[in-house]
């Protein structure tokens, strides 16, 4: 695989060089599915994200300036397209949703939005699992991203503050928050056995 | 230090983002409490899961698919430009329209109520400063 510096993707991509793309996508695909799959929970959709960010970049990088390095504009696009396709996926759950007039049917762990409502019971590993995603996936919307760009990303708080376009002090303590609001749930998750 | 104390530095103290005065205090009660010790455990196993999940794989059709949709997209691309086009051109020939139409609604206007020359007398008139100097008005006896 040719390595090439940001400077020769940028113009490679602005000519609309196919090789210098595939070469971009080979690079850079990885690190956006490990982010959109933070947000989706689901392998299909994460890939479908990605690619919508490559078309984007492929169709927009005439319109970067330059001003940011091209993965913090390349993970910007992810976030903004990961939230909107949950948004998306809320308001067809809400509009499909039958499970609330039915109201003896037993919901799906993974469907529990409030730990309050789960019963006292141990729980295997794969429902744990959708328990802690949960988790995550409740928390306010800024801490939730800056959460996942830390954790799913491995990104530094420094990079994170150029993709959210925030402080580096805002960054440490949205994360700093996010952490204690995992902390608070799991514990209490965990004084009910269900991890 | 308490345990609820401790649960607020549990996450830290797996990220390794303490410093070590914290990190003794907190090992120091791990070690003499088995209730925040099996916390601690079951708090690395729940993040060990979100490891688990963020273990994707390369996809090696990805690219394949992006360059199908890209050229799926083109005769669209070139819909769209054209519509652009067709659009601009349309709302430039209206506007050119409507500023002929005006020009010829007030050229209309000005031919169908001249002034009359009575009128135009009285102008002349009221207007005389232009043809007589008031200068020689007042030397002239």
């Amino acid at each position: 695989m040719l390595l090439m510096t940001e400077g020769e993707y940028i113009e490679g991509l602005k000519r609309g060089d196919e090789k210098v793309f595939r070469e971009f996508v080979d690079q850079h695909q990885l690190s956006l599915l490990k982010l959109c799959i933070g947000f989706l929970h689901n392998e299909e959709d994460a890939k479908d994200i990605v690619q919508d960010v490559f078309i984007e970049v492929f169709q927009s990088i005439g319109q970067f300036r330059g001003d940011a390095l091209l993965s913090t504009w390349l993970f910007r696009i992810a976030v903004n397209k990961s939230m909107n396709q949950i948004r998306k996926s809320k308001s067809i759950r809400i509009l499909s949703n039958i499970d609330s007039v039915m109201p003896f049917k037993k919901k799906a762990i993974a469907d529990i939005t409030d730990e309050s409502e789960i019963s006292d019971r141990h729980i295997e590993t794969k429902e744990q699992a959708k328990i802690i995603r949960r988790a995550i996936d409740l928390l306010p919307r800024n801490q939730r991203i800056a959460f996942i760009l830390s954790k799913y990303q491995d990104l530094s708080y420094k990079d994170i503050s150029g993709v959210m376009n925030i402080s580096l002090s805002a960054v440490e303590s949205l994360i700093h928050r996010a952490k204690l609001s995992l902390q608070k749930k799991l514990y209490n998750l965990y004084k009910k056995k269900l991890i | 230090m308490k345990c609820n104390s401790i649960h607020n530095q549990l996450i830290g103290y797996l990220d390794d983002e303490i410093d070590n005065d914290l990190r003794n205090e907190i090992e120091a009660h791990l070690k003499e409490c088995s209730h925040c010790s099996e916390f601690l455990i079951r708090l690395k196993k729940a993040f060990d899961l979100v490891d688990e999940e963020k273990q994707m794989q390369h996809d090696p059709y990805m690219i394949t698919r992006i360059i199908a949709r890209l050229e799926d997209r083109k005769p669209m691309i070139l819909k769209n430009k054209f519509r652009m086009a067709f659009q601009t051109v349309a709302f430039v020939a209206l506007i050119a329209i409507g500023i002929y139409s005006g020009i010829l609604i007030g050229k209309n206007f000005t031919n169908e109520s001249p002034i009359s020359a009575d009128y135009q007398n009285e102008i002349y008139y009221l207007d005389e400063l232009q043809h007589e100097n008031m200068i020689s008005v007042l030397l002239t006896d």
